[in-house]
């Protein structure tokens, strides 16, 4: 998946685990961005008696670098505090939960929001009411609204949301790690001599039903822009900034030192990252995913080896036999991969694309880069910049893109010309993909901030 | 957490056991217990012991960091200890000390 679970080490550590991160400039207030870190995978929302919730041990950030160093200018850190109001009941709830305020509502959780610009720290906003899970009818009664009121606006045009959502992120997990099968293409599929598959499929979404915790901040462009104001160039550097999320923990933590609870001791360490999606999922090694958790991206270089050559391309014109003959050319050639470089570690240079650019510098990093100066588009494509639409993935990344689409075609080939014209991409590169798309979202997406749909309810799972 | 661009080690809080910054050197607190030592009250001074690094917010002690530290003995032989504290880590080397909590965790 995106970044569901996909280190060994932080597949242990769901609570600070991200697992997918937006940056784009917001369609219904374009003088704003949007940034959206999710964490906690693959919530079941019939999650009684304990319902899902930020760690209060863990601080959540989202970094920002506006003048192309990977070192973050401006930071967010989002702090939580658990309160309980009767220590006595094994319910999170002892009533219908009808506001933020209601007193049937036992374990509550409350967020603290510190802006850290050049060095500078300012509280932005604090206690404030994160939403319920959405439990069913008789808790949580009329959960919009319960959400609704959780949307906060911080003053300066800062509006902050940090809570359940749907998980918006779609893939076909099952079939994509049971070794690389493509329902729809699975008959062209190697498959082993075990002639399983005799036909394409559809795909299925594995994400289906399940939420995940958002924390999304809506900041005005001019607070974290190079220049402080509204850049108006595509072609500039300094319109572009790089994003990326992550969590620390204190390095030591005691076990059952307070009444059974855990408490931490020591520096925050950092123990998860995330800048484009799938990058520590399949393109770094088993062997270094926990080691690319815990380092800053600034060091992202010792892991360009992995960018330029990639496994997955390595895997498709093995396991698709025939399918990729001019993939496997290149393979062949050795000659690494400047495209997904240039996509993952540095942006895109002026004039490869016309009237696009998000490059911000030679500092190799995993950002997702965002050119501030593009405007949302009118129509946009899920498939992004490889469907023509310059405000998509890897523009930064909207909540709808097809980032699995993009990224498998990118890896095939398809955007290999960028780099050399000469190359002609397989005619299956332009059209490979797992097969779900924002059709197989049982909750639809949000017009408005945190624009990730409400989460499914659990007494609604699984759903008819 | 990273560091902001004025500060000095941008990376130092990523990973702060591969480069931590020197410091002057100073006494510490050390905890009394043994080799991975909780201490949760009557730390001790010990004295002499040399402050070779830390990493954390602040060289200070902060009034809300309680009386609980944890020691992390890395070499019995060197005297090489790490001590959490707070939101910070110290590391000393003190072979008496690392003997001393040694031989707490034996009991002896």
């Amino acid at each position: 998946m995106s970044s569901h679970r996909e280190a060994p080490e932080i597949s242990k550590d769901p609570v600070a685990d991200n697992t997918d991160l937006y940056a784009f400039v917001s369609p219904d207030r374009p003088d704003t961005v949007t940034l959206i870190a999710n964490f906690i995978p693959l919530q079941g929302p019939d999650a009684g008696p304990n319902f899902f919730e930020f760690g209060d041990d863990v601080t959540y950030a989202i970094h920002v670098d506006n003048d192309g160093d990977a070192q973050p200018n401006v930071t967010y850190e989002f702090r939580f505090s658990t309160r309980l109001r009767n220590r006595e009941t094994f319910l999170y709830n002892t009533g219908p939960i009808r506001a933020l305020s209601s007193t049937t509502w036992n374990r509550r959780q409350f967020c603290t929001v510190t802006r850290v610009r050049n060095g500078v720290r300012t509280v932005l906003g604090s206690d404030l009411a994160c939403p319920p899970c959405n439990i069913g009818p008789l808790s949580t009664p009329s959960y919009g609204g319960l959400a609704s009121a959780a949307t906060h606006n911080l003053g300066q045009g800062v509006r902050v949301f940090t809570g359940q959502r749907a998980d918006g992120f779609y893939v076909d997990l099952g079939s994509v790690f049971d070794l690389l099968d493509l329902r729809p293409f699975e008959q062209l599929h190697e498959q082993y001599g075990l002639g399983t598959f005799t036909g394409p499929a559809n795909g299925v979404n594995g994400t289906r039903q399940l939420n995940v915790h958002s924390i999304a901040i809506q900041v005005p462009i001019a607070q974290l822009s190079r220049s402080g104001g509204m850049p108006a160039d595509p072609a500039s550097p300094s319109s572009v900034i790089g994003v990326w999320a992550a969590a620390y923990r204190q390095k030591v933590t005691i076990r059952g030192a307070s009444d059974g609870e855990d408490i931490g001791t020591g520096p925050w360490v950092q123990v998860s990252r995330l800048g484009n999606p799938l990058v520590n999922e399949v393109i770094i090694p088993l062997g270094h995913k926990d080691g690319w958790n815990s380092r800053p991206p600034a060091g992202d270089s010792v892991f360009a080896e992995y960018v330029t050559h990639p496994e997955v391309a390595a895997l498709l014109p093995s396991l698709y036999p025939g399918v990729f003959p001019n993939l496997a050319a290149l393979n062949a050639s050795g000659k690494p991969r400047l495209d997904l470089a240039a996509i993952l570690m540095t942006g895109i240079p002026s004039g490869l694309i016309p009237g696009f650019a998000n490059f911000t510098g030679t500092t190799q990093a995993d950002l997702l880069r965002l050119n501030l100066a593009i405007p949302p588009a009118g129509s946009p494509s899920t498939l992004g910049l490889l469907g023509g639409d310059l405000a998509g993935f890897p523009n930064g990344r909207r909540v709808a893109d097809d980032i699995v689409a993009i990224e498998l075609r990118a890896i095939a080939g398809v955007t290999y010309p960028l780099v050399d014209p000469t190359f002609t991409p397989d005619g299956a590169a332009g059209v490979v993909d797992d097969g779900v798309t924002t059709a197989n979202l049982d909750i639809p997406y949000q017009a408005h901030f945190p624009y990730l749909g409400l989460p499914h309810s659990g007494f609604r799972t699984p759903a008819a | 957490m990273p560091q902001h661009k004025q500060r000095p080690n941008p990376s130092q809080s990523v990973s702060p056991g591969d480069a931590l910054p020197t410091a002057s050197r100073r006494q510490v607190l050390v905890g009394t217990a043994a080799g991975l030592a909780v201490v949760a009250a009557a730390p001790v001074i010990a004295q002499g012991a040399g402050v070779v690094a830390s990493a954390g917010a602040g060289d200070q002690p902060r009034p809300d960091e309680g009386d609980q530290l944890v020691a992390h003995v890395r070499d019995l032989r060197s005297g090489d200890i790490d001590v959490f504290v707070g939101e910070r880590q110290v590391r000393i080397r003190d072979r008496a000390v690392a003997a001393r909590l040694a031989a707490a965790g034996s009991g002896t």
